[in-house]
């Protein structure tokens, strides 16, 4: 036992033990102590457990509370100054030392800082793509437009390919910042008590123009006209625009999409059902990937950038929402939107602004 | 209607020169950067400027800022051209004096009336 001890004791990971019992820090390692810009030698009062890792160990003591025996191990991410930890907590048992529970600090501030640079990148790229592209869709914009005279019948078709795909390229960059933006944790939620039939409606009237476009209809099943969540309006219609675009997109002409709201006891439930070739079982694992576009028909053709799935799974994740989906192929597919009520939210699961 | 139009990318000033005089039936006068803008501007007598937000030197705002200074500039209807879109930004944007922000890119067809909206609606 002494053995293992003197392992955690040299571990370069700093490491913090707990009484299984009370949750109170028995032990901190030499790495835990030369963190708190203590002398490295073993055995450390406690006393001195500088203020960071007391407030590290408050934050364990917490998610300790959250486990039981039988929790697998679990990861809490603390900060201090300019460095990140991923804290990884262990119950008795597992860890090894019987009625200790070990909680390890790993040093993750490279992988958050890569992180960060690669988000500047993202938005320096697309801000910048932008400048091009406004000078590209002008030009044509303007040529179609006749600013230039007539022009023959096939230099207009392909001025108007071009001038389709540039459109495609700027909602592809919308796209990505939105992602971006929601990965960042730079989206803001502004989150409100909704009834979900108005957002229903206002999602359905967005996609008016697409509807005629493609001769689809929209049929309404409310089963819970009294339906509330607690998100964001604004954001929740972005999720159904889109699935509502694909569904319609997707559909044959003369055909109706189904949007349906019910109670489904813990949750509410806002699905969106179409008639369209349906998604082969090899390809459904793909869905909420990047970039992905499923079936066989032109990209460019359907005006889709292949991030609106990841879009809607990244925003519903941040308002406690879930996305899941059923397809048959030949027959159509399922979208459910399930958003949990407002009485199931614990406070401190309500995303805050920023 | 004389529109003052500052804007450093060469090819979009173009753009916007020829969707504003040709499909919108305005007259534009076009400068570079900041300091060529501000070289003309005690004679200038526009009815609107068009501003590019991000641009080498003094940017949109901070010219804006020094147009204001001249009274006979003090009051003209001034609106942002900018490809930064977060909403926080156009808000942050229209707290500096402006009546409107355009998105690039913009639709060469519809900005003379884009930029006619945006007058109505201040004047309203």
């Amino acid at each position: 036992m002494q053995e293992a001890w003197t392992i955690l004791d040299r571990q370069p990971d700093p490491v913090l033990v707990f009484d299984g019992q009370t949750h109170a820090v028995r032990f901190q390692n030499r790495a835990a102590a030369r963190l708190a810009g203590q002398s490295a030698a073993a055995g450390v009062p406690l006393a001195d457990l500088c203020g960071w890792l007391r407030m590290s160990a408050a934050k364990v003591a917490t998610l300790l509370e959250t486990m039981d025996a039988e929790s697998a191990p679990k990861h809490l991410e603390v900060s201090h100054c300019d460095a990140h930890f991923d804290v990884t907590v262990q119950l008795p048992g597992l860890s090894g030392f019987p009625d200790q529970i070990v909680a390890a600090f790993h040093d993750i501030t490279e992988r958050r800082n890569a992180e960060r640079q690669k988000q500047e990148l993202v938005s320096t790229v697309s801000h910048e793509l932008r400048s091009p592209l406004t000078a590209i869709k002008g030009a044509m914009g303007l040529v179609l437009a006749g600013s230039a005279g007539a022009l023959p019948e096939r230099a207009r078709d392909m001025v108007q390919i071009a001038h389709r795909n540039a459109n495609r390229l700027i909602l592809i960059i919308n796209d990505i910042l939105d992602l971006d933006k929601i990965a960042d944790g730079a989206m803001v939620f502004d989150n409100a008590h909704t009834p979900l039939v108005e957002v229903i409606d206002a999602a359905v009237e967005a996609v008016a123009g697409y509807r005629q476009r493609f001769d689809v209809k929209a049929d309404l099943v409310i089963e819970a006209r009294d339906a509330v969540a607690f998100i964001d309006p604004n954001r929740l219609v972005q999720v159904l625009v889109n699935l509502l675009s694909n569904a319609i997109k997707f559909s044959p002409a003369g055909a109706a999409v189904t949007v349906r709201l019910q109670d489904n006891g813990a949750f509410n439930r806002i699905s969106v059902t179409d008639r369209g070739e349906g998604i082969p079982a090899s390809e459904q694992r793909f869905l909420f990937d990047r970039f992905v576009q499923i079936g066989t028909r032109n990209r460019a053709a359907t005006g889709g950038t292949g991030l609106g799935l990841s879009i809607v799974q990244a925003i519903l994740d941040k308002q406690n929402g879930h996305i899941t989906f059923t397809s048959q192929v030949g027959v159509g597919t399922t979208f459910h939107v399930d958003l949990p009520k407002p009485d199931a939210v614990p406070d401190s699961d309500i995303p805050k602004a920023g | 209607m004389k529109i003052f139009h500052v804007e450093d990318d060469a090819d979009i000033r173009e753009i916007a020169r020829m969707s504003l005089e040709m499909v919108g039936g305005f007259h534009v006068d076009q400068y570079e950067h900041a300091d060529a803008a501000l070289a003309v501007a005690a004679e200038a007598r526009p009815d609107v400027l068009l501003l590019d937000v991000m641009m080498p030197g003094m940017t949109g705002p901070q010219l804006l800022a020094e147009l204001r200074k001249m009274d006979h500039m003090a009051h003209v209807p001034a609106i942002y051209m900018t490809a930064r879109v977060q909403p926080q930004e156009i808000e942050a944007f229209k707290k500096t004096g402006a009546v409107g922000v355009i998105l690039k890119p913009f639709d060469p067809v519809t900005l003379g009336q884009e930029i006619t909206e945006m007058l109505q609606s201040k004047a309203a």
